[in-house]
């Protein structure tokens, strides 16, 4: 057998194989052995006639292609233990260049490479968000708002009021005057008031549809008309002209509750408004940090990203697509919507793009951080690894008996979940250190993690586990063990009762 | 009449008679329903050149069918008979040849 190598460009390999006449022949008897089970020849049980009756009456197409088949499946590995190649995925058949003897050209992805630029120097300037007082009134406001209380008012439409009306959607058309679109009983509408926040509000039927309201009482009669879009957001109504019929049939007051300690008391849990007030602020002020943090890690990362050399075969991105798209699709049915509607909304060209490059950015982002998390020598608590990985394999495997789930299903449905969430745990770390480093506080990688082991669980994040397992492990090797991707469950049997379960599907 | 020529009808290659070939140098042929053993062997040696030992005749009788998965047409599949030539060693018949 004649192998030729040629790197190509995305850490792609090229093997052209020429087989011997001996391998072909080998490989052709086999194939007709297998095939021959399903072919009947007259005067034969099946799959006892002999290979030159078989061989006269098996179609040819079939038979080169079960023989190549034959051929890969038994030389493939050895070609590729012979010329030490370490495939990072499946390689693909790219053309057959020769039938007898057999030559193909062979597609070898290759593990990614990611040569990462000085990260170290990065620096970005970090501001956390300060919460203003106007911020923890406005919050305060809305507080009152929804703890607001309604009361029948015997007076004109206001402002804040809430208004129930009886409402029929007629259609103003040539060829079907008249048509009843819709009708609503006793509809509850919001007469807004001229407030920041209210600004974004979506009423129903129509935006301004409120202010119509003002001044009348109940128990009056009107009509209002407006022409909708083709892309209005009320799809029932889109492109039409519509007139409504409207009749008041009654109007309540809003009546908001004082900011005073009762306030606060009557919320439950604070005894005084003040206190309300500073628990109002640190929750404010969590939650932009938390969304500053986000913001923050992320143009660190696309900074990394941006001085490092990132190659990886086209596989890889497949199958991040894959991944992706069957996220999308997930996100879109709980907005009961489909991938193929979205594709329609978005655009054939626009979507494309749209989805190539979230998927590109994602494998660059994935790719770094492991190679980040290499280089920094990043190592996830065991302890609580090994609890983040329990809770994860018991979620997975409460969701898949409460599904019904069959067992071997179910057990790879919670290694996936145990996968994740590993995975997680690490970014998670990796993106503090990089967040340290864009502060300016990074120091050097010595001095923070001077004589602890360094666990090697990077090609178990990875998942596909043709990853490089010879991390550079440091200090004591004892004290930071950590299961490698096959005795991960194992490892985790005598620490929780899930993980037991997880053993015994 | 038939001729020396007219004897043998066809070589019979099934399961059965690739193991009598294997095992037992045998050759199977449906032949004429006149042909006697003497005439088999005449034909069989004058057509592919060979030395035949033995010559066994067995007369099949006719069978009775049904047509496809009809079960009231019954169709007659007409009788045979068969010849079993044993050959000297060394010797072999080409067409066989290629069953193995």
């Amino acid at each position: 057998m004649k192998v030729e190598k040629t790197p190509l460009q995305n850490r792609t390999l090229k093997l052209v194989v020429e087989a011997s006449p001996e391998e072909t022949e080998n490989a052709r008897r086999s194939a007709v052995q297998k095939l021959g089970k399903r072919v009947r020849v007259p005067g034969f049980r099946p799959g006892k006639a002999p290979y030159s009756m078989v061989l006269k009456s098996l179609d040819p197409g079939l038979l080169q292609e079960e023989t190549l088949a034959v051929f890969l499946d038994r030389y493939y590995p050895e070609i590729l233990e012979q010329e030490g190649i370490e495939p990072y995925d499946v390689g693909r058949l790219k053309s057959v260049l020769n039938l007898d003897p057999l030559k193909v050209e062979i597609h070898v992805p290759l593990k990614p490479l990611v040569q990462l630029g000085d990260y170290h120097s990065i620096r970005i300037p970090y501001e956390p968000p300060v919460i203003s007082e106007e911020q923890v009134e406005r919050a305060l406001d809305l507080l009152r708002q929804r703890h607001a209380i309604l009361e029948p008012a015997e007076r004109e439409i206001q402002k804040g009021d809430v208004v129930y009306i009886d409402l029929i959607a007629l259609r103003k058309a040539h060829d079907a005057p008249g048509q009843v679109i819709a009708t609503k009983d006793d509809f509850p509408v919001l007469v807004l008031e001229d407030r920041e926040d209210l600004k974004e509000f979506e009423e129903y039927p129509f935006e301004g549809f409120s202010r119509a309201l003002l001044g009348r009482q109940a128990g009056e009669r009107f009509s209002v008309e407006h022409s909708y879009p083709h892309n209005s957001r009320i799809a029932e109504f889109a492109g039409m002209d519509i007139r409504f019929e409207v009749r008041v049939r009654e109007v309540k007051a809003r009546i908001l509750p004082e900011l005073n300690d009762e306030f606060a008391q009557s919320l439950g849990e604070y005894s005084s408004l003040e206190e309300l007030r500073n628990s109002v602020r640190s929750m404010l002020e969590r939650e932009a940090l938390e969304e500053y943090l986000k913001e923050y890690d992320s143009k660190a990362l696309e900074e990394v990203i941006k001085i490092s050399t990132i190659e990886y075969p086209p596989e890889l991105i497949e199958r991040e697509r894959e991944a992706y798209l069957a996220g999308l699709e997930r996100r879109l049915r709980q907005h009961n919507l489909d991938l193929e509607l979205y594709k329609k909304i978005r655009g054939e060209q626009e979507f494309e793009k749209e989805v190539q490059e979230a998927v590109e950015y994602r494998l660059k982002a994935t790719l770094t951080l492991l190679e980040v998390a290499k280089r920094e020598q990043i190592r996830v608590d065991p302890e609580k690894l090994r609890q983040s990985a329990d809770q994860a394999v018991r979620k997975a495997l409460e969701k898949s008996q409460e599904l019904r789930i069959p067992k071997q299903v179910g057990r790879n449905i919670a290694l996936r979940a145990l996968e994740n969430q590993v995975t997680r745990d690490l970014f998670e770390v990796v993106y503090k250190r990089l967040r340290q480093i864009a502060k300016g506080e990074g120091g050097t990688r010595a001095s923070i993690l001077e004589g602890e082991a360094i666990p090697d669980y990077i090609a178990l994040a990875e998942g596909s586990g043709a990853a490089e397992s010879n991390a550079p492990l440091s200090g004591d090797e004892g004290s930071g063990e950590l299961p490698t991707r096959d005795d991960l469950p194992h490892s985790l049997k005598n620490s929780d009762k899930s993980s037991q379960e997880l053993e015994n599907l | 009449m038939t001729t020396i020529y007219d004897v043998l009808r066809r070589p019979i290659i099934t399961e059965k008679s690739n193991y009598l070939n294997g095992e037992l140098h045998q050759y199977v042929f449906e032949v004429a329903p006149d042909a006697s053993k003497t005439l088999v062997k005449d034909a069989v040696e004058l057509l592919f050149n060979v030395k035949v030992e033995r010559v066994n005749v067995i007369n099949l009788p006719a069978k009775r069918s049904r047509r496809g998965r009809n079960r009231r047409l019954r169709v007659r599949r007409s009788g045979y008979k068969k010849a079993i030539v044993t050959l000297a060693p060394g010797d072999t018949i080409p067409i066989f040849e290629g069953v193995k």
